[in-house]
C-alpha cells in the first residue's frame, strides 16, 4: 500500500539504498585493498645468489635457524638450517591483501632448536606496519609427511590463523576439491590469485599451486631437485602431466619445492643425511627440467632407481634403497 | 661463552634425535580415534617400535613367534606404551581395552633401518559415557616414541576429521575447541554437540540464517513488512518454508543441481521483488503466496550451497540434513520474534506504515538490489 508522495518514491529510495551501499563498498575495498597484484604480467623477485647449506661442523653451525629470503616485497623463502635437520626444509610465506599463506612448517618440532612461528610472526608483524593492513595466516601443507609439519604445534594457539588441518579430508575440504586430483581451483589470498591442484605420487594427499602474481608454480616433493621418493608411479605420471598442462596454460617463470639433495653434477646427488651441501646448485627449477621428467614418464615401465641430470627417481621402492657408494 | 657452549649441546642433541627419524620421517608415530554415534570408541596406534621403545633384534625375534604379544619385550613395550598414553573425553578418562597387536617385520635389516618403517598397530576399544566434543590425547613425558605424532579424531557428528599433533615438547593433543575464540553461537554449538551429537546440526542450520544469513534474513522480514495481519505472515512463511524445505533436500541429495552464481543473484532479486511488492499492493494476493512459494525454491537451493560446504556426514545423512532444515526454521522464526519484539508493537497505529514498514522495506530492496549487482556482476 503507497503512502508516499509518488509511486517513484520507493523505486528511488530503492536505487539511493544500493548505490549508496555500492559506493560504501567500493571505498572500502580501496581503502583495504591497498595493493594490486596483477597477473598479466610476470611480478619480478630474485633468488639468492647461494642458500645457507649447513657447515661441515654442525656442532660449529652458527647460521640462523631460519634463513628467511624475500623473492619480492610479499614472497618470502624459509629455509630450515640444515645443521639443525639434514632436510633443510624450504617453507613459503606468501602475502595477499587478506591472508598469508604459509606452506610447511618444516622439519623440526622445538620452538628452542627452530623458532619458526618466531620468525613468521616478525615477518608478519613487519609486513603489516609497512602495508598497513592485517592478515589472518593460513598454516597450509604441500603435503602430509611429517618434515613438511613438524613444527605446526607452534602455530595451534597462534590469533587470526587458519589450521588447514593434517588429514586428507581436512586438506580437501579446505582447498574445496570435489574432484581431487583432477580439479583446478582458484584461491585468493586478496587480490593475489593462486591456482591449486593435486599432484599425488610421493604422498596421497599432495597438492601443487601456482602464483599467477609471480608465475611461480610450487611442486612440494613431488617434483624437485633431489631424490623423488614414488609410492604410486602412476599416479606420479598423472600429476607430472597435469603440472606440465598447467603450465601449458599459464606462464611459468620457475618451479620452486622443499629440499635440494642434487650436487651440481649431472645425476650426482648428496648422501643421504648430509648436513653440509657446498656448492649446492639453485633450489629453483625449469620448465626444461620438467620436460624431462615428463620424458621419465615415457620411459619408466617399472620399479627401480632412474638417474636424470637434475633428480633422481626411486620408483615405488624401499626408501632406504640408495644410490650411496 | 655460555650461549655458545649452549649452542652446540642444542645441536649435538638434535643431532642424535634426527639421526632415528631420516628419510622424510616416513616412521613417525600416528594415533587415529573414532567415537561413533552410539558412544563406542577406537583409538589405532601405529609405532616404529623397534626403532623406539625396544631394540631391532628383539622386535625381530617377537616378529617370529606364533603370539607376538606374548613375548616379553613387546609386553614391556605395550605396558610402557598404556602407561603414557591417556585419553579423556569431556571430564571423563577412557579405559582403553586392547583389542589387537599386529607387528610388521619384512626382515632384520628393515626393522633395523630407520628409513625402511616396520611399524606396528595396536588397536583399542573403548566406550564413552558421557559424549562430548572436548576429546583430550596425551602421551606422559616418560614416553618418546618416532616424533612428530600425528593425532586424529573422528567424531560422529562432525562432518571432518580434525588432526593435532603431539610432539616432545607438547605432549597433549587437546581437540577442546578454545572457548575463548569462540562467538557466542559457536559456544552453544560446542554445548549441543557435547548434550547429543546429530544436535549441532540444528545449530548449524540456525546460524545459517542468523547471524550468517543476512539474505534469507531480509526475505523473512520482507515478509513480514507486507501490510496485514498474523494470518498473511503465516501464510507466507507456510509457503516460503515447504518451498525452501523440498529443494533443500533435493539438492543436498542431488537430485537437482543449479549452479550458486545463477541462484545467488536470484536470490537477492527475490528480496528487490518482495519488498517493492510490499510497497504497491494494499492485501496478500494469492499469486504473491506463488511467487514467495518459487523464491523459496530458490531459496532452498542457497541453504544447499552452504550445506555441501561444509558436507553432511555420511552416518546419520538424512537426520543431518532434517535437523539442519529444523535449524533453519528456528533461525526464521526468531528472525520474526525479533522483528516482532522491536517494531510489531506497533503493527496497528497509522504512522506504522509510513514511519517504519515502507523506511524498512525500502532499505531492504536496495540492499537487495546492491547484492543482486554484486552478485551478477563481480
Amino acid at each position: 500500500m503507497l503512502r508516499w508522495h509518488s509511486k517513484l518514491t520507493p523505486l528511488i529510495g530503492t536505487a539511493i539504498v544500493a548505490t549508496s551501499l555500492l559506493a560504501f563498498d567500493k571505498a572500502l575495498s580501496v581503502s583495504t585493498r591497498a595493493l594490486i597484484f596483477d597477473a598479466s604480467e610476470t611480478a619480478a623477485g630474485r633468488f639468492p645468489e647461494s642458500w645457507i647449506h649447513g657447515s661441515e661442523s654442525a656442532m660449529d653451525n652458527d647460521d640462523p635457524a631460519v634463513q628467511v629470503h624475500a623473492y619480492n616485497a610479499h614472497t618470502f623463502i624459509l629455509r630450515e638450517n640444515k645443521a639443525i635437520n639434514y632436510e633443510g626444509a624450504f617453507m613459503y610465506l606468501l602475502f595477499g591483501n587478506e591472508r598469508a599463506l604459509l606452506i610447511d612448517q618444516g622439519s623440526t618440532s622445538s620452538p628452542a632448536l627452530f623458532p619458526l612461528r618466531e620468525v613468521v610472526d616478525e615477518i608478519i608483524a613487519d609486513w603489516e606496519a609497512e602495508h598497513g593492513q592485517s592478515v589472518t595466516l593460513i598454516v597450509a601443507n604441500s603435503h602430509l609427511h611429517g618434515d613438511h609439519y613438524a613444527a605446526w604445534n607452534q602455530f595451534v594457539d597462534r590469533p587470526e590463523t587458519i589450521l588447514v588441518g593434517l588429514t586428507h579430508e581436512e586438506v580437501l575440504a579446505y582447498w574445496g576439491f570435489s574432484n581431487y586430483p583432477e580439479q583446478r581451483l582458484t584461491y585468493d589470498l586478496g587480490g593475489r590469485e593462486f591456482i591449486v591442484t593435486g599432484t599425488p605420487g610421493h604422498q596421497s594427499s599432495e597438492i601443487a599451486l601456482y602464483d599467477t602474481w609471480t608465475d611461480l608454480l610450487y611442486t612440494g616433493d613431488m617434483f624437485y631437485r633431489g631424490r623423488l621418493y614414488l609410492d604410486d608411479w602412476e599416479a606420479w605420471k598423472l600429476s607430472i602431466l597435469r603440472l606440465r598442462a598447467l603450465a601449458d596454460d599459464f606462464p611459468v617463470a620457475h618451479l620452486v619445492n622443499n629440499h635440494i639433495e642434487m650436487t651440481r653434477i649431472a645425476g650426482v646427488d648428496y648422501p643421504i643425511g648430509s648436513t653440509w651441501q657446498p656448492n649446492e646448485p639453485p633450489m629453483e627449477m625449469t620448465l626444461q627440467m620438467l620436460d624431462e621428467a615428463v620424458q621419465a614418464t615415457n620411459e619408466i615401465t617399472k620399479p627401480g632407481i632412474y638417474t636424470y641430470d637434475h633428480f633422481l627417481i626411486y620408483n615405488e621402492i624401499p626408501w632406504a634403497y640408495t644410490t650411496d657408494p | 661463552m655460555l650461549l655458545r657452549y649452549a649452542h652446540i649441546v642444542v645441536l649435538i642433541i638434535t643431532l642424535s634425535v634426527t639421526s632415528g627419524a631420516m628419510g622424510h620421517m616416513l616412521n613417525m608415530t600416528h594415533i587415529d580415534v573414532k567415537i561413533d554415534s552410539s558412544a563406542q570408541g577406537s583409538l589405532t596406534l601405529n609405532i616404529d617400535l623397534g626403532q623406539s621403545l625396544i631394540s631391532p633384534e628383539a622386535y625381530w625375534d617377537a616378529a617370529n613367534q606364533l603370539n607376538s604379544e606374548a613375548h616379553p619385550q613387546i609386553r614391556y613395550a605395550l605396558a610402557k606404551l598404556e602407561q603414557a598414553l591417556q585419553v579423556t573425553v569431556g571430564e571423563s578418562p577412557i579405559f582403553l581395552e586392547r583389542h589387537s597387536v599386529s607387528l610388521q617385520a619384512d626382515s632384520l635389516s628393515a626393522v633395523t633401518n630407520p628409513l625402511i618403517p616396520q611399524m606396528t598397530t595396536i588397536r583399542y576399544d573403548f566406550q564413552v559415557q558421557k559424549p562430548s566434543p572436548n576429546v583430550r590425547v596425551s602421551l606422559n613425558p616418560t614416553l618418546t616414541v618416532p616424533w612428530p605424532c600425528l593425532v586424529r579424531l573422528d567424531l560422529a557428528g562432525q562432518p571432518l576429521p580434525m588432526s593435532r599433533v603431539i610432539t616432545d615438547e607438547t605432549r597433549v593433543a587437546d581437540f577442546a575447541p578454545d572457548q575463548g575464540t569462540l562467538g557466542p553461537v559457536d559456544q552453544l554449538v560446542s554445548k549441543w554437540a557435547g548434550l547429543a551429537p546429530q544436535a549441532i546440526w540444528v545449530a548449524i542450520g540456525f546460524q545459517h540464517i542468523l547471524p550468517l544469513g543476512l539474505d534469507h534474513m531480509l526475505f523473512v522480514l520482507g515478509l513480514f513488512f507486507l501490510a496485514g495481519g498474523w494470518r498473511v505472515l503465516l501464510l507466507q512463511v507456510t509457503c516460503f518454508t515447504i518451498a525452501h524445505s523440498v529443494t533443500l533436500a533435493l539438492s543436498t541429495l542431488k537430485w537437482i543441481a543449479v549452479p550458486t552464481n545463477i541462484v545467488e543473484p536470484l536470490i537477492a532479486l527475490s528480496i528487490v521483488y518482495i519488498a517493492l511488492d510490499n510497497l504497491y499492493s494494499t492485501h496478500l494476493a494469492r499469486w504473491r503466496l506463488a511467487v514467495i512459494t518459487v523464491f523459496g525454491l530458490l531459496h532452498g537451493m542457497g541453504f544447499a550451497a552452504v550445506l555441501s560446504d561444509i558436507g553432511l556426514p555420511k552416518e546419520g545423512f538424512i537426520n543431518a540434513l532434517a535437523l539442519f532444515n529444523i535449524g533453519v526454521e528456528l533461525g526464521q522464526l526468531t528472525v520474526l520474534l525479533l522483528a516482532f519484539m522491536l517494531v510489531g508493537w506497533w503493527r496497528k497505529q497509522g504512522w506504522y506504515q509510513a514511519s517504519i514498514a515502507q523506511p524498512a522495506t525500502v532499505a531492504i530492496a536496495g540492499t537487495g538490489l546492491y547484492w543482486f549487482i554484486k552478485r551478477a556482476a563481480f
